[in-house]
């Protein structure tokens, strides 16, 4: 029998430090509050052009139907300028509970997945914050733009569950500087209420 | 100037040499217990990977041995500076008994000098007993030294950390088999999604010269879309000549607003419906 059955269920209310160079896909649940934030982070970003603004509107309407009711609990890009040259990326969230509350078991078993995938160029465990956390480094975007991501995997202290936060860039020259960014996030999950 | 033939005996016999060889060697066990020692620490320390009930057996296993290297550290650096204090007294005894040797040498052929001689006996005899004295204090502290080594049984720490490793290779290989595909199945659709969500720079203009539909994933998520033939037209162009005059500096701070992000707010909670949920308005 799965020692995940003795688990208790009871879902944690977590902290995460997101950097304000990120805007956040609107993923609200509510149609009304999704439009209402779509319209501010087009506002936000300053877009003039009716045709951009159009196509980024529908696009992220469609990211928002697309995530619903999978393990993504959001997802944001940045455009910023870095070194005087545009820079981009992605950070995306997801949970994930498991079969343990034992962060050890947790950070190893997801370090071994993860190198068994074989899609990694790196897989290390390192101690962010607090905890320990998985960071799961390699190529992305099969199709698309090439993207460098990585992948930490951090263990929800106390609980059956893990965060895992992926940045991505298409912007090698900009990789150590967003490996650092997905550290800092990693290190500030923190679990305000049980 | 040979001692032994002037005072019939050597009262001090010792290599200075011998003993510098002793202490260096003596102060390289100690470098590379320190280290060694401080390796073991720093391996279960509260930065280590070794966190969590399971990790206890071996933090402990490994905190004792880390132990019993500073016992033997500890009591290797005290047989060190026996060796150091007899270094010391070695060579003022030496010293001594080279003024004595040449004190009697210039005695010779003085049949009236007895008295003198006796003396210097005296003063020869004092220095040898005092030498055999600081030697036993040596080999006391050599003895000391032997004993903590000969009593330094690891094998129960030995089992105690094999048992420990074995308990959690156990427990993270029905932890994969348990979790691992669902762990790698969420880390692929964070991948997939970071792909989907690169395109909102693209259609910003800030990356890419190309079009953005030439992924397939874009291409059926824009076929989902309310407004598919519109999204799918914004997606077969190149924003390039759209892109921003300007951007914000990065600046990546930890924190640049008191209220709470979206992704936090949507993080555990209330959202534990949210993955069996969908978006208002999505066709099911």
């Amino acid at each position: 029998m799965s020692a995940a059955a003795d688990l208790p269920r009871t879902v944690p209310e977590l902290g995460l430090d997101i950097p304000p160079d990120f805007h956040e896909v609107p993923l609200e649940s509510a149609i009304e509050d999704r439009v209402a934030a779509q319209s501010a982070l087009l506002e936000g970003m300053g877009l003039r052009d009716s045709e951009q603004r159009e196509g980024l509107g529908l696009y992220l309407e469609a990211i928002a139907r697309t995530l619903a009711g999978g393990p993504i609990v959001g997802t944001a890009f940045c455009a910023v300028e870095m070194d005087g040259r545009p820079s981009t990326a992605t950070l995306t969230v997801a949970t994930r509970t498991t079969s343990t509350t034992d962060p050890l078991v947790m950070v190893a078993g997801a370090a071994e997945a993860l190198r068994r995938t074989g899609d990694y160029d790196s897989v290390r465990i390192e101690h962010p914050g607090a905890h320990n956390a998985v960071f799961a480094s390699g190529r992305g975007g099969a199709e698309g733009l090439p993207l460098f991501q990585t992948t930490a995997v951090v263990p929800v202290p106390g609980h059956a569950m893990a965060v895992l936060i992926t940045i991505a860039t298409p912007s090698e020259d900009d990789v150590s500087t967003y490996e650092r960014v997905v550290r800092s996030v990693a290190g500030s999950l923190r679990v305000v209420t049980s | 100037m040979r001692p032994e033939r002037f005072l019939g005996s050597d009262p001090t016999p010792g290599d200075l040499g011998s003993v510098d060889r002793v202490a260096g060697a003596l102060r390289t066990v100690v470098l590379a217990l320190t280290e060694s020692r401080q390796k073991l620490e720093g391996l279960v320390g509260p930065h280590s990977m070794w966190q969590g009930p399971m990790a206890r057996p071996i933090v402990d296993a490994v905190t004792e041995l880390a132990a019993h290297l500073r016992s033997i550290e500890d009591a290797t650096v005290d047989f060190a500076q026996a060796v150091e204090v007899w270094r010391t007294g070695l060579a003022a005894r030496q010293q001594r008994r080279a003024e004595l040797t040449e004190q009697v040498s210039q005695l010779a052929g003085r049949p009236d000098a007895v008295d003198q001689r006796q003396r210097i006996q005296n003063d020869v005899q004092r220095l040898a007993t005092e030498h055999l004295a600081d030697g036993a204090v040596l080999i006391r502290a050599a003895d000391l030294l032997a004993e903590l080594l000969i009593d330094a049984d690891d094998a129960d720490l030995a089992a105690d950390l094999d048992r420990g490793v074995a308990a959690v290779m156990i427990a993270v290989d029905e932890w994969i088999a348990e979790s691992a595909a669902e762990l790698v199945a969420t880390a692929q659709s964070l991948s997939d999604t970071a792909g989907l969500t690169t395109v909102v720079s693209q259609i910003l203009g800030v990356v890419g010269d190309e079009a953005p539909d030439e992924s397939e994933s874009v291409r059926r998520l824009a076929s989902m879309s309310a407004g598919a033939h519109r999204l799918r037209l914004a997606l077969r162009r190149s924003w390039a000549s759209r892109a921003p005059e300007d951007l914000p500096a990065a600046t990546f701070a930890a924190s640049g607003s008191s209220s709470r992000p979206a992704i936090s707010e949507r993080l555990g909670g209330d959202s534990a419906d949210r993955t069996d949920g969908r978006a208002e308005g999505e066709a099911r």
